[in-house]
């Protein structure tokens, strides 16, 4: 019998941002990676990096639990590759009740290997390989098998998964230790896909894209402590509908890096 | 007789006008709903030690309040209702000195029910923390603040919240259904603020006073049925680390081991009172029983030992530990325990091994005591309500009293151990 990754438990996240940051430095993050597919901005209002006020940061410290509260997102990932100078983008949904994810995989990197789809749980990671296809046909697992595997840490691929996982909270954070935060500023005023946002900064290394009249992420910025790995994910549309997850097959011994 | 020109007289009559309107003028009672439509208008329109009378109802806003030395009060603790709908911030932030808060239920906020807020108040002075500032210390404080006769129930984080705030009194309140904690002191030196009188239950943690230091007094209330009862505590997360100097005198703790509360992320559960990383405290002639994990715990937290601490003339029953000591560092530092009853301690004997007064024993890092597990959370919307709380004597009548001054602290030699 296959194994299916909706058998496997769910850890709730509950942490607040800065949970979000320790995810980041796990992994890598962000600034400048310019962006995802049907992103549009115009020239930002307002350039002057400013304090940070108690209206920005009780929204700020709402952003992750919004996230939450809408369930789900559709969303596209855009980050700088760990061991190359490529990159990697993400396409996909995420669902931050249970932590289920699905995503298209592209770019140019030596972190894909040959991975074209990724799903994965709040444990697991499952990845489709085209290559392999016939393999797992052949010893009679169905069209469209994913592979799965523990989450790995080390793994670029998962690093971006820990990071999407991590945009949700069920607490909002304190805004008055976010108005104490190094780092915490109002960057400026901008449009991006036709909204009004806020781009504001909790520490140096997260920056969020907030809607002024939802209080909604609509993006955020990432990145490491080097700077040299940043990540850009773009919330496209919330949806709190559950993620279709794929056939599943183990990893087969052969196949283990 | 010598005429007085014209434009002298204007002058002395503008003068005079401005001394009327320079604050020598009585304090006024301003009347919500029948003077101003809610809460917000009333505050706005109010002038340093004017009474802001509230009539039963139930108000759906945010109430902000940059006015010093108003008195918001309630004519009806239980029918006086602020109702977040869960789609408001705060209840009452107030960003002023001298505001006090009485006699009303405030509840459905997804940050806190009452927030008296040190940085709001800088913010508002235009004051902001310089390299080797922090607020909560110096200036940047909010001076003077007093909630009494206030329920809070099912907020998102706290319920009375004094955040960077000096000269306090929490008196007379209830709070329940808090996912972090229901009274909450943090980030203040010296805070001199007194919590007496009051009841926690159902949140994840009653008392919470994180970096709060210096004549903190928790005296004479009632912790039951939390995921922990009562913590002072340093973290590094807030500035003005290590807490010291809160005296924990005279509480009711029992069964802080409710399965149906919200729970904080760090996860405590099973606990009365428990010191960690703190300094210099007292917990003195308190009541503590029926934990699942320790009554009173003294313990590390954020990689930094508690020092200084005594445990003293507690009585504990029906803890599956009374009492608890673990420290990280080899040496037993300076915690000591005396006069307590108890039946069981970790390390065992621990008052002499810990004797208050000098006269230390070999140490030996225990590390045997384990928490429980802590219950999967509940939903902190759907917390049953309080059932109705005690009124606020003559609260028709009764002059606005302001929060001025520092409180009158607690004589802890006339503070007994509680009856059931």
């Amino acid at each position: 019998m296959n194994p299916t990754l909706r058998a496997h438990p769910v850890h709730r996240r509950s942490g607040v941002l800065a949970p979000l940051i320790t995810v980041a430095a796990l992994a890598m993050l962000p600034v400048g990676l310019g962006a995802c597919s049907g992103d549009e901005t115009t020239a930002p209002t307002t350039v002057a990096e400013q304090r940070l006020d108690r209206r920005r940061a009780e929204v700020m410290a709402q952003v992750l639990l919004r996230n939450h509260e809408a369930t789900g997102a559709r969303f596209q990932l855009a980050a700088r590759s760990f061991d190359s100078e490529g990159t990697i983008s993400l396409s996909g949904v995420v669902n931050w009740s249970d932590l289920h994810g699905r995503v298209l995989v592209s770019g140019v990197s030596d972190d894909l290997g040959e991975v074209t789809e990724m799903a994965w749980t709040s444990q697991l990671i499952g990845e489709y390989r085209p290559g392999l296809e016939a393999v797992l046909q052949g010893i009679g697992h169905q069209p469209g098998t994913y592979l799965i595997r523990p989450v790995d840490q080390s793994r670029r691929l998962d690093q971006l998964v820990g990071i999407v996982t991590g945009l949700a909270s069920t607490t909002a954070d304190n805004p008055q230790l976010i108005l104490q935060n190094p780092g915490a500023a109002y960057l400026r005023s901008d449009t991006l896909r036709d909204r009004s946002v806020d781009v504001v900064r909790y520490s140096e290394r997260s920056i969020f894209w907030i809607d002024t009249e939802t209080g909604m992420m609509l993006r955020f910025e990432g990145s490491d402590s080097s700077g040299r790995f940043p990540v850009v994910v773009d919330i496209i549309e919330w949806q709190s509908d559950p993620v279709e997850l794929p056939p599943v097959a183990e990893v087969p011994e052969a196949l283990r890096r | 007789m010598r005429r007085v020109p014209a434009f002298a007289i204007a002058i002395l009559v503008t003068a005079a006008l401005n001394l009327g309107c320079g604050g020598d003028d009585p304090p006024l009672t301003l009347n919500v709903p029948s003077d101003h439509p809610n809460i917000q208008a009333a505050v706005d329109a109010a002038r340093p030690g004017d009474l802001i009378l509230i009539a039963p109802g139930t108000y759906h806003e945010s109430v902000e309040v940059a006015t010093e030395r108003i008195v918001l009060r309630g004519t009806d603790r239980n029918q006086v209702i602020l109702d977040g709908q869960h789609t408001r911030d705060n209840g009452i932030a107030v960003a002023a000195n001298g505001v006090a808060v009485e006699n009303m239920t405030i509840t459905g906020y997804r940050q806190n029910g009452l927030l008296f807020s040190g940085a709001y108040a800088a913010e508002e002075r235009g004051a902001y923390p310089g390299y080797g500032q922090d607020y909560g210390a110096g200036d940047l404080v909010i001076d003077g603040y007093r909630a009494s006769y206030v329920t809070a129930y099912n907020n998102g984080t706290y319920g009375l919240y004094a955040f960077a705030a000096r000269n306090g009194i929490f008196e007379n309140s209830y709070a329940s259904g808090h996912p972090d904690s229901g009274f909450y002191v943090g980030q203040c030196r010296p805070c001199n603020v007194v919590l007496r009188n009051l009841v926690a239950e159902r949140n994840a943690i009653g008392y919470y006073g994180t970096n709060a230091s210096g004549d903190v007094w928790v005296v004479e209330s009632v912790f039951h049925r939390n995921r922990l009862g009562i913590t002072p505590n340093s973290q590094d997360a807030e500035r003005l680390a290590p807490q010291s100097d809160t005296w924990v005198v005279g509480n009711l703790v029992t069964d802080n081991n409710e399965p149906d509360t919200p729970e904080i992320p760090m996860g405590f559960f099973g606990g009365g009172i428990a010191v960690g990383a703190g300094t210099s405290n007292k917990i003195l002639n308190n009541r503590v029983e029926g934990h699942l994990g320790a009554g009173i715990l003294v313990i590390p937290l954020d990689d930094r030992d508690p020092e200084d601490n005594e445990i003293r003339g507690n009585l504990l029953a029906n803890n599956r530990v009374d009492l608890v000591a673990q420290l990280l560092g080899a040496s037993p530092g300076t915690n000591c325990f005396a006069a307590n009853t108890f039946a069981t301690s970790d390390p065992a004997n621990i008052e002499s091994l810990l004797p208050c007064g000098g006269g230390l024993q070999p140490w030996q890092p225990s590390g045997t005591y384990q928490p429980p597990t802590p219950p999967p959370t509940a939903d902190y919307r759907q917390i049953p309500a309080p059932a109705p709380q005690p009124q606020m004597p003559d609260a028709l009548t009764a002059p606005a009293l302001p929060a001025t001054g520092t409180p009158t602290f607690p004589d802890p030699t006339l503070i007994g151990v509680p009856s059931r």
